[in-house]
């Protein structure tokens, strides 16, 4: 492990990362508000440590990244960015107790969306604008990681995402990687920018726009009102999020194929056909649910369901409606969308529709296998066979996540919730949903819980976001050793 | 498929079965009871049907391959609970047929739920036949079958293996006829034993007989209303966990133990594993109680938590505490038990010990293999290495397992349980343990479940007895092709 490497690239990213900070800055000098002073001190102390790490770990010449570099740069940078991102909110004195402005900063940067927060809207702007500007850097950053990091630190993780493209392996970082990251973070940009103008013609002030279009595309779920979305009653709004949120929930190689290739055939994408299809399902259902068992009028019933399922399984966590008082089957239906997620290689989080495809096929195989034990059953995807690596980081994938969503759930079981809360709060911070159900719910938010409820809570919300595999590497001993035998 | 063969042998079934109905129906002579009729007709119709099946398909032909035998598993065991169920029918002892089939189900796959209540009123004959199809069930009315009806063939290793659970097929004997031998002289061994220990500690004969076939087969029917608690006496509990922690061991584990002794046991791992779980649950369920209610006395929480964890784990189902009333986190404990069930090889349900050790080793596997893609690891269990095949399939196992847990809670929170009633119920039937929480917990019983909501969980504890391919099978069309290509 090539430790000076490391400190080059993260000391670099942080410094960026300072910079960023100034934005909000400015905005509390403009607004005259005294927060400014708690984003100089934050930004000061991020660009002083980037800079620092940065001299102290000066690449001589062609660095060369691996597998294991790439993994703890990627996994060092969001807890650093979590801490450091508290500042701002503990600094101002708003949020008094820095585990709960740990709290927030980490739900920001995940794109989860839970919030601590019991009054959202007596925030100055700056610290709001701060909010949603850590979702939208965590969404560019975490999709960055999926299609340029992640398919080259093997794991056959390279067919999960259909990227083409070439990535750090044991290379200097080549021109074509840039080439994508700046087509991705071009894509991210120019739909964030569409979504503003929409959002503003639809009758938002700028500010709250401009928020609300950063935690979208993020699929984070911060608002700058208490009531969300809800609170604002307009179908056109909730339109344009929906129609955001579903789109920040495709996969970005589709985007970039697309920009490449000027068009794509959409109709062979399954994943993309089983995503949209489940949204259209589950909503219909949940529709009729709301109509037959709580007497909803069929335009509002198929209001509320296709908000909240767009949100739920895109993991963004708007909500117009509180779900919590929604009859049994669609509850469950929500919970159940939460493990799903969206698409590889967005801005989502949970399993991934791209896995949950895979895995029922590996089903049917199995049982195909069953009535023909000589038989060798091949899964397809997208015309190919898929190779049984891909397939074994699959299942293997799915039973550590149910495993970290087991313990997750008996520690918020211990603290006091109820079994069906705590296993909500549980796959709402691992899949990175947002409020959860019961004593979490979107009504009532994160902030009574106990700080040893938030401290898992965090950890989950970064196993979750970052496909829990580069956490659990780095606690192998054997990821530190200096030598590389191979 | 050979339809002949396998009428041939279903009907062979049906008359020894029909004669086993005749048991019930002389203690109903004996105890003076009306229900003797409804035992005498049900068994006569059976033997009458089972006659003609044979008859009509005296000339067989050809061989039983795999396919038949899974047809045989499937159909023997439909047709066991359709002929079972008419005694509780005609004695008007439940309203509808589809409550006589879900007890009786209940009763052959060992589940232990019930849709009767006021036990103590009800017919000794009754009582017993729910208890003696416990006893077939648990260990086996194929494996049972096999015993008696000798002249097989190969297709008697695919019956065995079509009804016996476990991801490994372990082979102790060279065939296959004297294994089931020795696992059901185990079995009836075990049960002598309980039934005299029970006796002794103050239980009626009558009493000690169903309980103990109850026991055994880890089924949980029991003749009190109030189950186990119904007796308050340490004694009987006591010896109670003694066998339900013996029913849940892998049966031929006591065969290795009486070839080679008792190191044999120290040394198999499933058997420490499956007792460290057992230790470990209980004292967070016994933490949890104490914890919840000061003044709790800690001998009560230890006998109860004891008591509870061993029942659950070993999906038999008997309750001496209404677990329902106590804490979040012994709840949740309690809820997670269901899912990981006993040993393999042994009457237990659930997803089994053994392959979550396998899926342990996967897991550890994958994470080592994450920044060092070209790594081999070879997983072994109890010293030998596993077979790739059987590795897949763990995986694959709990996907499934998973995914009709997730489908079957959808639906009967559609029929209006809430959530954590809803997915417990279906936990409860899929993992063979009877009671759940909520409106199904252990003080109440599944009376009131709606008739769909009723039949899916049927479907639940076939899946689950049979370990879910057995049946699943019978979907794909692959199953159904007139004839083999090969």
């Amino acid at each position: 492990m090539k430790v000076k490497l490391l400190q080059g690239i993260q000391g670099r990213l942080i410094t960026v990362y300072g910079i960023v900070m100034l934005i909000p800055l400015l905005l509390a000098v403009y607004d005259a508000d005294p927060s400014a002073k708690a984003f100089a001190i934050a930004a000061l102390v991020t660009i002083v440590l980037g800079i620092t790490l940065f001299y102290k770990g000066r690449i001589e010449g062609q660095g060369r990244i691996g597998v294991r570099e790439g993994f703890a740069a990627v996994a060092g940078m969001w807890i650093i960015a979590s801490l450091l991102g508290a500042l701002p909110y503990y600094l101002s004195g708003h949020i008094p107790k820095y585990l709960d402005a740990l709290f927030e900063s980490t739900s920001g940067l995940t794109a989860t969306g839970a919030t601590v927060l019991a009054n959202i809207e007596i925030l100055p702007r700056s610290l709001l604008l701060w909010r949603s500007l850590t979702q939208w850097l965590g969404g560019m950053g975490i999709i960055v990681f999926f299609i340029i990091l992640l398919p080259k630190v093997g794991m056959g993780a390279t067919h999960l995402f259909k990227a083409e493209v070439p990535g750090p392996d044991n290379e200097r970082l080549s021109p074509k990687i840039r080439q994508t990251a700046m087509i991705l973070w071009g894509i991210y940009g120019g739909l964030t920018s569409i979504a503003i103008v929409l959002l503003k013609l639809a009758g938002m002030s700028l500010f709250d726009a401009v928020n609300h279009a950063f935690s979208c595309m993020a699929t984070g779920g911060f608002s700058t009102k208490n009531g969300n979305i809800g609170a604002y009653d307009s179908l056109p709004i909730e339109l344009i999020i929906m129609f955001f949120m579903i789109l920040s929930g495709v996969n970005f190689t589709i985007y970039i194929n697309i920009w490449r290739k000027g068009s794509i055939n959409l109709i062979r994408n399954t994943e993309l056909k089983v995503y949209l299809g489940t949204i259209g399902l589950t909503t219909s259902v949940i529709a009729l649910s709301l109509m037959l068992q709580k007497e909803y009028g069929w335009s509002l019933a198929l209001r509320e369901a296709a908000f909240q399922v767009v949100s739920v399984i895109t993991t963004t966590g708007f909500f117009i409606a509180d779900f919590n008082i929604w009859p049994s089957l669609s509850k469950m239906i929500l919970f159940s969308l939460m493990f799903i997620g969206g698409c590889a290689a967005s801005t989502s989080g949970g399993l991934k529709m791209a896995r949950i495809i895979l895995l029922l096929k590996m089903g049917a195989a199995q049982i195909k296998q069953a009535i023909h034990p000589q038989l060798v059953s091949n899964v397809f995807s997208g015309g190919r066979t898929v190779e049984p690596i891909v397939l074994k980081n699959v299942t293997r994938f799915f039973f550590l996540f149910v495993l970290s969503f087991v313990c997750a759930s008996i520690v918020f079981a211990a603290i006091g919730f109820e079994p069906f809360d705590a296993m909500g709060a549980a796959i709402a911070t691992l899949g990175n949903a947002g409020p959860g159900f019961g004593a979490v719910g979107p009504a009532v938010t994160y902030a009574s819980v106990v700080p040893l409820g938030k401290i898992v809570m965090i950890i989950c919300m970064l196993l979750g976001r970052l496909e829990l595999m580069t956490f659990l590497v780095l606690i192998q001993p054997e990821f530190w050793r200096v030598k590389k035998n191979w | 498929m050979n339809t002949k063969l396998l009428k041939a042998i279903l009907g062979k079934l049906l008359v020894v079965y029909g004669c086993v109905i005749c048991i019930p129906a002389l203690v109903a002579i004996y105890y003076k009871e009306p229900t003797f009729l409804s035992f005498m007709g049900t068994a006569v119709l059976t033997m009458a049907v089972g006659f003609i099946l044979m008859f009509n398909n005296r000339k067989i032909e050809g061989r039983m391959g795999l396919r038949e035998s899974y047809a045989i598993v499937g159909a023997g065991w439909l047709l066991a609970s359709l002929f079972g169920a008419l005694p509780f029918l005609t004695a008007h002892i439940v309203p509808t047929y589809i409550d006589a089939v879900f007890e009786t189900v209940s009763g052959f796959t060992t589940t232990g739920a019930s849709v009767l209540n006021n036990l103590e009123n009800l017919p000794k004959s009754i009582l017993l036949w729910r208890s003696m199809t416990h006893w077939l069930g648990g260990m086996g009315i194929i494996v049972l079958f096999i015993v008696l009806l000798p002249r097989m063939g190969m297709g008697a290793v695919h019956l065995f293996n079509a009804e016996v659970p476990g991801p490994t097929a372990e082979k102790i004997v060279p065939r296959v006829r004297e294994g089931a031998l020795y696992l059901w002289a185990i079995y009836a061994g075990f049960t002598l034993l309980e039934i005299l220990m029970l006796n002794l500690a103050g239980m009626s004969l009558f009493d000690s007989v169903n309980h103990a076939f109850a026991t055994m087969a880890t089924g949980g029917f029991s003749t009190k209303t109030a189950s186990i608690a119904a007796y308050d006496s340490v004694a009987i509990e006591s010896i109670i966990i003694l066998f339900m922690v013996i029913a849940g061991v892998n049966f031929t584990l006591y065969i290795h133990v009486w070839r080679r002794g008792m190191s044999a046991m120290f040394k198999d791992m499933e058997f420490k594993v499956y007792l460290f779980i057992l230790l470990i649950s209980s004292i967070i369920v016994t933490a949890s109680l104490m914890l919840a209610n000061i003044e709790f006395p800690i001998g009560t929480a230890i006998r109860q938590s004891l008591f509870q964890v061993v029942s659950i784990m070993t999906t038999t189902g008997f309750a001496t505490a209404d677990f329902d009333q106590w804490p979040g986190l012994a709840k949740m404990v309690l809820f997670f038990l269901m899912f990981i069930g006993g040993s393999a090889g042994s009457t237990a349900g659930g997803i089994k010990v053994a392959r979550f050790i396998l899926l342990f080793k996967i897991g550890w596997a994958q994470i080592k293999q994450a920044f060092n893609p070209n790594l081999v690891v070879n997983i072994t269990f109890q010293g030998k290495l596993v077979d790739a095949m059987i590795l897949t399939s763990v995986g694959r196992f709990f996907f499934i397992f998973l995914l009709i847990f997730a489908c079957a809670s959808v639906l009967l929170a559609g029929t209006g349980l809430e959530p954590f009633d809803a997915m417990s119920a279906v936990v409860a039937t899929l993992g063979n343990i009877g009671p759940g929480f909520g409106v199904v917990g252990p003080m109440m019983n599944f009376a009131l479940v709606s008739l769909f909501g009723k039949v899916v969980l049927i479907a639940c504890m076939l899946l689950g007895r049979l370990e879910l391919f057995t049946i699943l099978v019978l979907t794909h069309p692959e199953f159904w092709r007139r004839h083999k290509a090969w």
